[in-house]
């Protein structure tokens, strides 16, 4: 046995032995060619580091991450190809590669004109608006007037979108420079889009949402909060804009995450209100019948703070009927457990994973259906009953393919480092198998295309407390789930403390990650190569 | 002068900044190449902090804390690079079957233990480690650096310690894998 200051004295030696102190020349090259085209982060994103942030900030960051994250999975539900969204065509949007990469302004185009787009000097606040960063020219007609064209322009490069106008063929795809593999599109700079909101006023905050789509990435939502005046946004579609009627942001952002009730606004069956349950109001009203969603919704749960006795909501709409039918919260047969954890659905597919009691571990009991109004039990398969002590963290179906993906939490007790994450496919609810990933993480989520390409998103615990996300790949084909590759194109480490969260939105081969947290939504595009 | 240098850089002046980057690049290198165990991802991680830096600095409240913050910056991004791999603890590099040095550390065994123990810290147990074997700083100093309280930093490094202390007294009781390890 050594002492101490013996033991600490050979580590002394063997790092000492081990250390290479020559950082190589062309890092530094290469940093500084970074650091001669990358600006300083100025004004409030200046003030802000230098501040010293309380809870109310945090909450308030946290809060509209939270939301962000919501409204971006609502977008991208709404506009997934095969969910009754428009049919989407390969975006004229350039995607921006890592940041070596240059990237390619848009051709020039027959833009149709837009009274909402005028032509003002970048980086000029329009007269009687905060500064909200001279690196947001966007900003300068704000995001919630959004027109033909939204430029983006900040330290890391200029994004432009440009809708196209109705009949305009779709340009081609060279606008898109995608390394070759599995590369990364890091839209950090967006980033800076938000912090500028955020400290824009001290009421007003923005953000932008994404859109996957199969060639590239198209801002696809935006609005902007404010304190004072009813929220206002705009769909920022290809062939037309469709409008956000009313968002009431007043006071309570996080209604967002409270179970939506959807319905058919009477004599129009094209719009669809989603009003929150927890406080009645008007979330979100949605026109157009490209809007309407194809599938189920399905929120349970997820307000409940873990297991106990959480109400399960299924909601879905009929769209074949007359009128594109209505949402209705169906009459639940041969649901014998209350204790519901995670539930997740598809067409014909209901999976819940549920307890007999609340110390009891889950299990996961399954449901299909028909017409989608009356639910048998499907008998368990085996290996249903979870291990002891797990926690089911995530839950997700696809439709077509009918594989489901179940994401759980056990803890060793044998290694307090080593939390492993469990998973088990399975197709219509059999064939099960566990999927060889562990993680150091403790929450995710599952997120699967409908052609099975995607993925597992997690939330990993990092250092110092930190989150982040990560994306894994399963095989495809017949061995599909019997292995999977943790794709590198997403790692951002979050700061510490405040409700990190990580969504993944998946078009044919384009996966969009939001990660939330207290002051900051990172967003990552990536797409895959066939 | 330092001071003023980065003043300068805070104020957007590459120069000055340049100036401090090349001042601290060997360094952090350094720090990084033992954190992540990987000379690409050490690269990586200090081009990353280096611009980060560049990027935040007008942030920086208190010029004379640049250097702590810069290790700060440093260490985080060494755990953004650690994460390029599916687990640290998978991280296997190929010990040279001679010392390349003289063996102040002890057998290659002993190395290769340290190693070994090394690799399945937790990338936070290994800044510590290196902060305060190599770099020399006290718990309290990289408390301050990492901004986490000064117990959690003993905590780490004690625990860090002992495991690499675990690491190497298992190795006394059973036979070296050194040369069995698989690139």
């Amino acid at each position: 046995m050594t002492t101490d200051q013996q033991h600490g004295e050979r580590i002394s030696r063997w790092l000492e032995a081990e250390a290479q102190t020559q950082l190589p020349e062309h890092v530094l090259r290469a940093t500084f060619e970074r650091t001669r085209r990358t600006g300083q982060q100025t004004g409030w994103r200046a003030v802000l580091g230098r501040l010293t942030m309380n809870r109310t900030f945090f909450a308030l960051g946290g809060t509209a991450a939270a939301v962000a994250v919501v409204l971006f999975a609502l977008s991208t539900f709404y506009n997934q190809p095969g969910l009754g969204g428009p049919p989407i065509a390969p975006s004229p949007t350039p995607a921006e590669p890592a940041v070596e990469s240059t990237l390619t302004p848009p051709p020039p185009t027959n833009e149709p004109t837009s009274p909402a787009v005028e032509a003002t000097p970048r980086g000029v606040p329009p007269p009687g608006e905060p500064d909200l960063g001279a690196e947001l020219a966007a900003q300068q007609e704000f995001i919630n007037r959004l027109g033909d064209t939204l430029v983006i322009e900040t330290s890391v490069g200029t994004w432009t979108w440009r809708r196209l106008a109705p009949g305009e063929p779709v340009p081609p795809s060279r606008e898109v420079q995608v390394p070759p593999g599995i590369p990364q599109t890091e839209i950090g700079s967006l980033d800076d889009v938000l912090v500028h909101s955020w400290l824009g006023s001290s009421a007003r905050i923005g953000d932008v949402g994404l859109i996957a789509v199969p060639m590239g990435v198209e801002i696809n939502w935006s609005r902007v909060y404010d304190h004072d005046q009813p929220m206002e946004g705009r769909w920022l579609e290809r062939d037309r804009l469709l409008e956000i009627v009313e968002v009431d942001a007043r006071g309570d952002r996080g209604s967002m995450l409270d179970v939506l009730e959807v319905s058919v606004v009477p004599g129009e069956p094209d719009t669809v209100e989603f009003t929150s349950q927890d406080t009645g109001r008007l979330v979100l009203r949605l026109g157009g019948d490209a809007m309407v969603p194809a599938e189920k919704l399905v929120r349970a749960g997820e307000s409940c703070g873990g297991w106990g006795a959480c109400p399960l909501a299924v909601w879905h709409l009929h769209v074949d009927e007359p009128g594109g039918g209505e949402w209705v919260n169906p009459p639940w047969h041969g649901l014998p457990v209350d204790h519901v954890g995670v539930a997740a659905a598809a067409d014909g597919f209901v999976a819940v994973a549920a307890s007999d009691s609340p110390e009891a571990p889950p299990a996961l009991h399954a449901w299909g259906s028909v017409d989608g109004r009356t639910w048998e039990k499907i008998p368990s398969p085996s290996p249903i009953d979870l291990p002891a002590g797990s926690e089911v963290t995530g839950l997700k179906i696809t439709g077509d393919s009918s594989r489901l993906l179940i994401t759980l939490t056990a803890h060793d007790p044998g290694d307090p480092h080593l939390e492993p994450y469990l998973s088990w496919t399975a197709t219509q609810a059999g064939n099960w198998q566990p999927v060889n990933i562990d993680f150091l993480g403790a929450e995710g989520r599952a997120e699967l295309s409908e052609d099975g390409w995607l993925v597992l998103t997690v939330t990993v615990g990092l250092s110092y407390g930190d989150y982040g996300c990560e994306v894994w790949l399963p095989t495809q084909g017949a061995d599909w789930g019997a292995d999977w590759e943790r794709i590198p194109l997403i790692s951002q480490p979050m700061p510490p403390g405040m409700g990190s969260q990580c969504h993944a939105a998946v078009g044919d081969s384009v996966v969009a990650i939001l990660g939330g947290h207290s002051g900051l939504i990172h967003f990552w595009i990536g797409r895959f190569d066939d | 002068m330092r001071r003023d240098l980065v003043e300068a850089a805070r104020r957007g002046d590459h120069e000055a900044f340049e100036v401090l980057a090349t001042s601290a690049g060997d360094r952090l290198y350094a720090v990084a190449r033992l954190i992540l165990r990987a000379t690409d991802l050490a690269e990586d991680a200090v081009q990353e902090t280096l611009v980060r830096a560049w990027q935040q600095l007008p942030a920086l409240r208190d010029p004379d804390r640049f250097d702590a913050w810069l290790y700060r910056l440093l260490v985080n991004a060494c755990a953004d690079q650690g994460r390029q791999l599916r687990r640290w603890s998978q991280q296997v590099r190929p010990l040279p079957l001679e010392p390349a040095i003289s063996d102040d550390t002890g057998s290659v065994a002993d190395r290769d233990q340290l190693e070994r123990g090394f690799a399945r810290l937790k990338p936070e147990q290994r800044a510590v480690v290196v902060l305060h074997f190599y770099s020399g700083f006290s718990a309290a100093e990289i408390a301050r650096i990492l901004g986490i309280p000064e117990g959690t930093a003993r905590s780490r490094l004690h625990y860090a310690t002992e495991a690499l202390r675990a690491a190497l007294e298992a190795d006394a009781r059973q036979p070296s894998f050194a040369h069995n390890r698989t690139a």
